[in-house]
């Protein structure tokens, strides 16, 4: 669905942001891109969006390269990025304008996002908050129902009953084979909707794979001493951390403490999923 | 629908941006009919000189208008507008149609604003369309300046006016310069002024012949590499 093989790219010529990035997005998955700040997230979402040109390699989207921006490529993507701008139109407006160029635009899924959000179709965007607006935003990028959808931290300026209103739309709207890559630090967010997560640090991609590989292969606990650790910290609780899984049983994954233990020197984690 | 060039894809970038913009088209035809009224109050139109000054004027305001709202789609769009879908080719298309409907616009105004001032008093003759082109020595001039201000606004997100402007110069001191060359090659004026060779007038007259098409040819290469910076353009 989505390849990039050995993409490099850099804002400036010696400062490379992502460096031999090598990246298949399956259909039919929800995937969390985390990162630290200036790690390259929305520098990913833009270059398989086609905002970016990798400066070497190669991104294909369904066989088409985003760089060439092509409708055939583009009606198969949706971007929401972080910042929203909107127009001074209404609601009604606003989706009435995108709606033609997505020939899969489902109503249905619009009429549900408004009806959940508690948005109206003639409410004013010039008038809302910030998170309204991305609630709109997040209606058009669900109602799009394009086959991959882009989302850069779509859960910021939302409130917490919003949040829980977005996850409950996107476990509905996405279909079967829709792929949606989530970039975002609001892990806890997002925890229960993410079937795979991909981790960049230092230019590259130390982790990509789904959650039950590694819940199979990591537990996240309190640590005990007998443990193989990979990561641990001190909690009110004690100590927990990203201890090898010898259970042999499938153990639900904590985001935070595998971020975590993703990006510590040494790439124990990288070593421990390539082995 | 089809993948390839599509005339519908065309027509919902202009619907979008109709709707998006509507408003501010509208008021802005307000603003321009109310100037109209108060330059009659004020300095009264009286000949058809007097009346293609303003239209100029008004024209070139709205040709400014145009890029600048053309360039802020280019540039501050966050990504919406170049993930819209649609081909390059399609928006680059939607953004020359939206200057003929720009233009179109500013002409209906000031036609329909001359004759309703007319109508209510206005002691004067309306210039015709067709006289449009009366102060206009070349028409390939004529293209060929808005065309470099808009490619300056499309490929610039700062300061495009003053790149324009800077490159417009340089291109008038460029033909001056050559001009004054084939000047002073045809005419000998320490020897003698009347003795003027028949290969240098010829290679004068040909350059004057040919100017107006070189510079609609020049328009029309410039509007081509609008296009492919257009499709170069990232969104840094």
């Amino acid at each position: 669905m989505i390849g990039l093989t050995n993409v490099n790219f850099g804002y400036q010529k010696k400062k490379p942001v992502l460096r031999d990035i090598n990246l298949l997005v399956e259909p039919g998955m929800i995937y969390g891109l985390l990162g630290k700040n200036g790690e390259g997230k929305t520098t990913l979402l833009k270059l398989m969006s086609g905002l970016l040109f990798p400066d070497s390699g190669e991104c294909k989207v369904f066989g088409e390269m985003p760089s060439k921006r092509t409708a055939s490529c583009l009606q198969n993507l949706f971007l929401l990025p972080e910042e929203i701008v909107l127009p001074d139109v209404s609601v009604g407006e606003y989706l009435k304008m995108y709606a033609p160029f997505y020939p899969d635009f489902d109503e249905n899924i619009r009429l549900n996002c408004i009806e959940s959000f508690g948005l109206s179709m003639s409410d004013s965007l010039r008038r809302m908050s910030l998170g309204q607006k991305k609630k709109v935003a997040i209606t058009l990028a669900l109602s799009a129902n394009t086959p991959v959808v882009f989302m850069d931290e779509p859960t910021n300026g939302l409130d917490i009953p919003s949040k829980s209103v977005f996850r409950k739309l996107l476990g509905s709207s996405i279909r079967e084979n829709q792929s949606v890559i989530i970039s975002t630090h609001q892990v806890r967010d997002l925890e229960s909707l993410i079937d795979s997560v991909i981790i960049l640090d230092r230019g590259g991609i130390v982790l990509n794979r789904s959650l039950d590989e590694i819940g199979n292969r990591l537990d996240f606990r309190k640590v005990e001493a007998d443990d193989t650790v990979f990561y641990s910290e001190p909690s009110p609780v004690g100590v927990v951390g990203a201890v090898l899984n010898e259970s042999g049983e499938k153990r639900p994954v904590s985001l935070e403490l595998l971020f975590n233990a993703a990006v510590l020197p040494g790439d124990k984690i990288r070593h421990l999923f390539n082995s | 629908m089809n993948n390839n060039f599509s005339l519908q894809r065309i027509k919902y970038l202009l619907l979008a941006d109709w709707i998006e913009n509507r408003k501010f088209f509208l008021l802005g035809a307000g603003a321009l009919f109310i100037g109209l009224i108060a330059i009659q109050l004020l300095l009264g139109i009286r000949s058809i000189e007097t009346q293609l000054a303003y239209f100029y004027l008004g024209g070139f305001v709205v040709f400014v208008y145009y890029c600048q709202y053309i360039s802020n789609k280019v540039h501050k769009s966050k990504g919406l507008f170049y993930t819209l879908p649609a081909n390059n080719l399609e928006k680059y298309l939607s953004f020359l149609l939206e200057g003929l409907f720009f233009f179109v616009g500013f002409s209906c105004v000031f036609w329909i604003g001359l004759f309703m001032l007319k109508a209510f008093g206005g002691s004067f003759t309306i210039v015709k369309f067709s006289q449009l082109y009366m102060g206009v020595s070349d028409i390939g001039l004529l293209c060929l300046v808005p065309s470099i201000l808009f490619l300056s606004h499309l490929v610039f997100r700062r300061y495009a006016m003053l790149i324009s402007f800077a490159g417009i110069s340089l291109f008038v001191l460029l033909v001056g310069w050559i001009s004054l060359k084939v000047l002073l090659v045809s005419v000998d004026y320490w020897s003698d002024p009347y003795s003027i060779s028949n290969s240098a007038l010829e290679a004068l007259d040909f350059l004057m012949q040919s100017f107006t098409p070189a510079l609609l040819v020049c328009s029309f290469v410039v509007l081509y590499v609008g296009y492919l910076k257009f499709k170069k353009k990232e969104l840094r």
